[in-house]
């Protein structure tokens, strides 16, 4: 579903990614590990198009984000670290008019659902962003995945800053879609969570993947220790 | 996707207060400037009211002396007060020759605070000598006139780029842009969608404004649907103009704070230095010959002429032989009218190469300042509000020329009576040449002024699809 074929970007000379190869097929979560500048958050990046590959090809549904980024956002939902909405529209206004620029229309008891669903509680659905805190602001760009009906998910440290439990809920809403076969590419810190929620392992140093792994071959301590190896 | 944009656009700015504060802002000061424009155009309509007046008392009362003359009801009064005599008439009892206001003269002051709109010829003397120049406030001068056309040229703009120089960058800053391109959506496409909107609010808001502020002052727009038409489209044009120079300016994908001095960067050289580098450059280049200089010609020839009164006249007479007198044992009462009359076309010629000269200074100062009007929006704006208001340097120009065509009738009706030496009966009150303003023949810019405007439009939208097209979300997103 997501595909980095020697994907690599440079900026004035400092690689900050290296060819890079992996793949996220359906209903996978795979978890970018590493140091903060070891290119997660280019990787992702360059996934939405924000940045233009120097060399190799991001693909979503096999097709060339850069070829076709209109096409290749219609498949996608984004939730960065700190997700920022309108503060003057509330949950619910924000979700109809995200959706709507991805073209997605539904009733409003429609929209209502997608909220509960990603765990928004009800009496906060009609008020403003203003009021909400960022587990809440995470929960409706669930919502918005859900409405998009969304096939991939990029996701930039979507838990850091999250207590432990909006946490948790983060990574079972997280489980709920992989379950519908989301495919899920996240750069994240918690090893942890990494752990229990994510089926792949992937872990960047200095713009280079340096580990591959699926979630089942390790156990935590074993997990903690590949990865301080790496970063030391 | 356009429509969606803008309806949660409208939902937010509903929500930010903004649009009523700016209503309230925006009527408040349009008021304001009508009110500005309706005093100047009131003053200027009651002093040729009150100059009308007192010409029609003067006939009056010398239409009712010389009934009670020719009735033998009066003693018969010196010769020089005479109501009978025609070069009296012809002096004394002037008519007024009056430039009326239009029906939008409100909306912009233009050249009427430099000029009189009434001119009284008389029988003798150069119209063109008339002082045309009014004395007026010099503050006013130096800063202008609060007027609407102050207010949409200046003022506006100002609002524009307030209301939008930050559309892009705000939602950049605050981090909503990276989810909303995140969308399948067109960059373009969404930010055109809600600078649309906020011109449309603007829009109505001016218009709104304007519509009510004309009706408060009394002002029959409806009954001039047309100029108020116009007026409206050409300020509707060049609010587009600034909303697209926003539009641009955001798309580069800059911070609020370089967005804002970018903006009223742009606004300082349209606004204040192109129309201030067209004026001192109007006057280097083209400067007007001193009208004293011209005045100061004048006199020398005419009292070159009055020494050589007697021969003049021998002349004229030869060129005039209508005019020669058919008894010659009786003395014309009006002979010495008779020789200034003859020797005011021997003034006319030899001071003619001067007022040719000096109308041409004028002319040149003027056609530059008209060409160079296309560098700037604010100028054809200025231009074509002038324009609508009949306050044009062409509308006075015209009225000048008006006062010396008037000048030349009103002489005309006296001369072959006077060689003729006739005298004015009451009846002949009813006859005397009047004068009515009409501006149909001044050309009129606005035309072309509109086509200018929509020419920087065309510009601006070019300009921001180039940009568009060079820049990729990596610029608009960096910070």
């Amino acid at each position: 579903m997501l595909e980095a074929k020697q994907l690599s970007k440079t900026y004035q000379g400092k690689e900050a990614l290296k060819p890079t190869s992996f793949t996220v097929n359906k209903g996978d979560i795979f978890c970018l590990l590493g140091a903060n500048g070891a290119g997660k958050t280019t990787t992702i990046n360059l996934f939405l198009n924000f940045i233009q590959p120097s060399r190799g090809q991001a693909l979503i549904g096999e097709k060339d984000v850069v070829k076709e980024p209109i096409e290749t956002k219609k498949l996608l939902t984004y939730i960065p670290e700190n997700l920022m909405l309108y503060p003057n529209l509330s949950g619910l206004e924000n979700l109809e008019y995200f959706s709507g620029l991805a073209n997605k229309k539904y009733p409003k008891e429609e929209f209502l659902k997608f909220l509960a669903e990603a765990g928004l509680q009800a009496d906060a659905h009609d008020k403003r962003i203003s009021t909400y805190s960022k587990g809440m602001r995470q929960k409706v760009g669930i919502a918005l995945a859900l409405a998009k009906d969304a096939q991939v998910l990029l996701l930039d440290e979507p838990t850091s800053g999250l207590d432990p439990k909006a946490s948790n809920e983060f990574s079972e809403l997280l489980t709920k879609l992989s379950k519908k076969g989301v495919a899920t590419l996240m750069a994240t810190h918690d090893l942890f969570r990494a752990k229990e929620t994510g089926t792949h392992i992937g872990m960047m140093r200095e713009g280079n993947l340096v580990e591959q792994l699926t979630t089942d071959q390790i156990n935590h301590t074993d997990l903690e220790k590949l990865y301080l190896k790496h970063m030391n | 996707m356009l429509n969606h944009t803008i309806k949660y656009e409208w939902l937010n700015l509903l929500r930010d207060r903004w649009v009523m504060i700016l209503l309230i802002l925006f009527l408040g000061i349009t008021v304001f400037a009508v009110r500005n424009g309706k005093e100047k155009v009131e003053d200027r309509m009651a002093t040729i009211t009150k100059e009308k007046e007192k010409m029609g008392k003067l006939d009056r009362k010398m239409a009712a002396d010389i009934d009670s003359l020719n009735k033998n009801l009066k003693p018969a009064p010196e010769a020089w007060k005479d109501p009978r005599a025609l070069d009296n008439i012809g002096w004394n009892a002037p008519r007024v020759v009056a430039m009326d206001a239009q029906p939008l003269a409100v909306i912009s002051t233009g050249q009427s605070d430099l000029f009189t709109h009434y001119a009284k010829p008389k029988i003798y003397g150069e119209a063109y000598t008339l002082g045309f120049s009014e004395l007026s406030n010099p503050v006013q001068l130096l800063f202008g006139s609060f007027d609407l056309a102050f207010v949409c040229i200046y003022l506006l703009p100002l609002l524009v780029l307030g209301f939008s120089y930050n559309v892009l960058s705000s939602e950049k800053e605050s981090g909503v842009l990276r989810l909303t391109l995140a969308q399948p959506i067109s960059l373009y496409q969404w930010l055109l969608g809600k600078l649309l909107l906020r011109f449309f609010i603007l829009t109505i808001i001016v218009v709104v404004s304007i519509l009510i502020s004309l009706t408060i002052f009394d002002i029959d727009w409806l009954g001039n649907r047309g100029a108020a038409t116009k007026l409206i489209l050409l300020v509707t044009v060049y609010i587009f103009f600034w909303f697209l120079i926003s539009f641009l300016i955001n798309l580069l994908g800059n911070l609020s704070g370089s967005n804002a001095v970018t903006l009223i960067a742009v606004w300082v050289v349209f606004v204040l230095l192109i129309p201030s580098i067209i004026s001192q450059t109007a006057n280097s280049f083209y400067p007007v010959p001193s009208r004293t200089i011209m005045i100061h010609e004048y006199r020398e020839a005419k009292a070159l002429a009055e020494k050589k009164a007697d021969e003049i006249l021998k002349t004229y007479y030869r060129e005039h032989p209508e005019y020669a007198p058919k008894d010659t044992t009786q003395q014309n009462q009006y002979s010495w009218w008779l020789g200034n009359f003859a020797a005011s076309d021997v003034i006319n010629q030899s001071v003619q190469p001067v007022l040719d000269d000096y109308n041409e200074a004028l002319n040149k100062q003027q056609s530059w300042v008209n060409r160079l009007r296309f560098l700037s929006p604010a100028i054809l704006l200025q231009d074509g509000l002038n324009d609508l208001a009949g306050t044009s340097p062409a509308h006075y120009t015209d009225f000048r020329n008006q006062v010396i065509a008037f000048a030349d009738t009103w002489r005309h009706y006296f001369i072959p009576r006077m060689f003729n030496n006739e005298k004015m009966q009451a009846e002949d009150f009813g006859e005397l040449p009047t004068h009515s303003y009409s501006s149909a023949q001044v050309p009129s810019h606005y035309p072309a002024d509109l086509m200018g405007l929509l020419f920087f439009l065309t510009l601006t939208v070019a300009g921001s699809m180039w940009v568009y097209r060079r820049n990729s979300f990596e610029n608009v997103l960096s910070v």
